[in-house]
């Protein structure tokens, strides 16, 4: 493990990328299904910046992170605040668990934020093996994602 | 929904106990459906653009009545 990789006992939370499409099943309940672990254009251009094979998406270190600081993050970064601000946590050894039954890997690795000094920044992380690689058949890879949704918890 | 990069429209429902359907339309007006159930690790999808042309239409007739 390199030193920038997060332990499996870390807490990440991620922001979900919802709109009206989606029907929750009760009031203020917030868990994600698969579209919240598409990656953003942001995302696609890192990878391509890293050459990375597999495109991270965008998660926050809990112990180093609260949720009123990563909006504040993200609303810097963007110039405005974001359209989705609630988000959903997970120990990250549960979804790397989960992964491994599925016969995918999921890592994470701290990511620093360029120009980016705001209390918070630091726990900024990216994590791989959610986005489906490719070659891989598209319900197999839904299968695994819909799995690592029910393990989700909404941040308070 | 249509999110950046993406070629497809989605409809989402989710049970409390954590079952998955959703309806996908691509821009090419082919679809699918998928579920899942993490509790029984039981999957179904169905993909019209991998079904055969009759059964396309068999299903249209079906669903016009």
């Amino acid at each position: 493990m390199s030193e920038d990789e997060l332990p499996p006992e870390s807490e990440v939370f991620r922001f979900l990328r919802r709109a009206d499409y989606h029907f929750d099943p009760g009031p203020a309940v917030a868990r994600p299904v698969p579209g919240d672990f598409r990656p953003t254009s942001d995302d696609r251009e890192l990878a391509e910046r890293l050459g990375s094979t597999t495109v991270p998406i965008s998660f926050w270190d809990s112990s180093l992170t609260t949720l009123e600081q990563a909006v504040a993050v993200r609303t810097e970064l963007a110039g405005s605040p974001p359209h989705e601000t609630r988000a959903v946590f997970v120990r990250l050894g549960d979804l790397q668990e989960v992964a491994l039954r599925h016969g995918f890997e999921v890592r994470a690795f701290r990511h620093l934020l360029d120009g980016v000094v705001l209390p918070g920044a630091t726990g900024h992380c990216r994590v791989h093996g959610m986005v489906k690689p490719r070659g891989v058949v598209k319900v197999e890879h839904r299968s695994f994602l819909v799995d690592a949704a029910s393990l989700f918890s909404p941040m308070e | 929904m249509m999110d950046e990069g993406d070629d497809e429209a989605e409809l989402v429902w989710r049970s409390a106990n954590g079952d998955y359907l959703s309806a996908s339309v691509r821009q090419d007006g082919t679809w699918s459906w998928f579920y899942r159930s993490p509790r029984l690790e039981q999957t179904a999808a169905v993909d019209n653009a991998k079904l055969d042309r009759d059964f396309t239409q068999r299903l249209e007739v079906l669903v016009r009545g």
